[in-house]
């Protein structure tokens, strides 16, 4: 607790009343940051490496395959990005047409579970989902270009919403979070917040 | 705000080069609110220690909490604890505090538990909270690092495709999905929704919280993330970071009312001010 206490203020103080005594420690505290991060990774890939590797010996039913493709892909990028360098054509390929394209593929398939989900909250079971429903028709038709042509009032109607009740609303709870993450810090810089080192308080 | 000062470097020397401003440009009234915070903080924590307990509107999620993990122990589910994609932040202290005490729920009730992981220097952390929610529980045998530690991926993308496997191969009966995510929340929530399982859902990402309205049972909002930790453990102490918490947004209402009245009559003193 003292240590985190000591952490944040030296951060803090860096930020707010900048010294080159508290810029050099800031800076030093922003390294060994990226250190722990850098050693934090290599657990990860350590307990997934061993992980998946349980997998594969026990031939664990429905799992044990992608163990042994996540095993064999995984070693493929550490060999090629280490060995060759990750500025590499090669490596770069590998990421632009391997990762880049299944990441896109799995975006694309937000609007399908989109379409699942409006399906079904939008039914008109009480003034709060016929609210919600008639607000998302409106934003929906001021969006697509046919609703300009069926009526010019949708674009009209999206765009009030859009600018005074959808921007007033998420203003609103954009500074009810921003004091929450405040005030988090500064429970945590107390050491008065030890929910998240499994203690009771 | 010059202020003329003695500075001794870190190799001892004197900075004594004149005046020097001890506050960045434009920071001195957020340094001076920070100030504010940590003392009303300190202030609210004594009199909740003293047992001052303020009244708090019960949150639905946070209160099902129980019957949906007791719900996953009958029917011999197991408990996805979903954090997202959190880290050393706010939001993960948040998230991590809701795990340890969903953890302990779930163990005491006997239910499986699962905690996918996407930044691996938090797994320490969690591995930690896991042992002591199982000691806590009265069976610390039933920590299970390799089975209940799931670590999948940094990219957003992998670990929500991750966390759809983990919901359908494992068939989980609650999943409680509080923390950060992004545009993959969609995904994860929708996926939960169509095992059957019972959601409570939460995150501080606005943009996110419609998908989760639309696909969980329960859902916090915002702030209410953010307090859950406190509301959870039902400590007087801990409460009263939510009665902090409403102190703060009562003058941040005031300042937005004086400042828009001001601004009305065409007068920016209060913005001025603020920026000072």
């Amino acid at each position: 607790m003292i240590l985190i206490f000591i952490v944040g203020v030296i951060t803090l103080f860096d930020w707010f009343i900048p010294t080159p005594a508290g810029s050099i420690a800031g800076g030093v505290l922003r390294n060994w940051n990226v250190i722990i991060v850098a050693f934090a990774i290599g657990l990860g890939a350590f307990t997934m490496y061993r992980t998946h590797y349980r997998h594969l010996v026990r031939r664990t039913p429905g799992q044990w395959p992608y163990s042994a493709a996540m095993l064999v892909v995984s070693t493929l990028y550490i060999v090629v990005g280490v060995g060759l360098g990750a500025g590499t054509p090669i490596y770069k390929w590998m990421y632009s047409n391997v990762i880049l394209p299944l990441g896109g593929a799995v975006f694309a398939s937000v609007a399908f579970y989109m379409a699942s989900a409006a399906y079904r909250v939008m039914r008109v079971r009480s003034i709060e989902a016929a609210l919600l429903l008639v607000s998302g028709l409106i934003l929906l038709l001021a969006t697509a270009p046919i609703g300009s042509v069926i009526w010019s009032g949708f674009l009209t109607g999206g765009n009030w919403l859009m600018d005074t009740v959808v921007t007033g609303t998420y203003r609103a709870f954009t500074v009810g979070v921003a004091l929450g993450f405040i005030l988090t810090g500064v429970r945590t810089l107390l050491g008065l917040e030890t929910g998240w080192l499994g203690r009771r308080e | 705000m010059p202020v003329k000062a003695t500075l001794i470097n870190m190799k001892g020397r004197c900075d004594c080069e004149g005046i020097v401003d001890m506050i960045k440009t434009g920071q001195t009234v957020p340094f001076v609110m920070l100030i504010m915070f940590f003392i009303v903080v300190l202030v609210i924590w004594r009199l909740g220690k003293k047992g001052w307990r303020p009244s708090v509107r019960t949150i639905a999620g946070l209160a099902a909490m129980e019957e949906c993990v007791g719900r996953a122990a009958e029917m011999g589910r197991p408990v996805l604890i979903n954090m997202g994609q959190v880290e050393y932040s706010p939001i993960g202290v948040a998230a991590m505090s809701v795990m340890a005490y969903t953890a302990e729920m779930a163990a005491r009730k006997g239910a499986e538990i699962i905690v996918p992981i996407s930044y691996a220097q938090i797994i320490p952390t969690v591995e930690g909270m896991l042992k002591s929610a199982f000691a806590a529980a009265g069976s610390p045998e039933g920590f299970k690092r390799e089975e209940q530690i799931v670590y999948l991926s940094p990219d957003q993308w992998a670990f929500c495709t991750g966390c759809q496997a983990l919901l359908e191969s494992r068939k989980v009966a609650t999943h409680t999905f509080i923390g950060h995510i992004g545009g993959s929340s969609m995904i994860i929530v929708e996926t939960g929704a169509r095992v059957g399982a019972v959601q409570v859902g939460g995150t501080t990402n606005l943009l996110q919280i419609p998908f989760f309205v639309a696909a969980c049972d329960y859902t916090l909002i915002g702030e209410e993330v953010m307090v859950a930790g406190s509301y959870i453990s039902g400590q007087p102490g801990a409460l009263s970071q939510i009665a902090a918490n409403d102190a703060f947004k009562v003058l941040a209402i005031v300042l937005t009312i004086l400042g828009v009245a001001l601004a009305s009559v065409g007068s920016l003193a209060l913005a001025k001010f603020l920026a000072t």
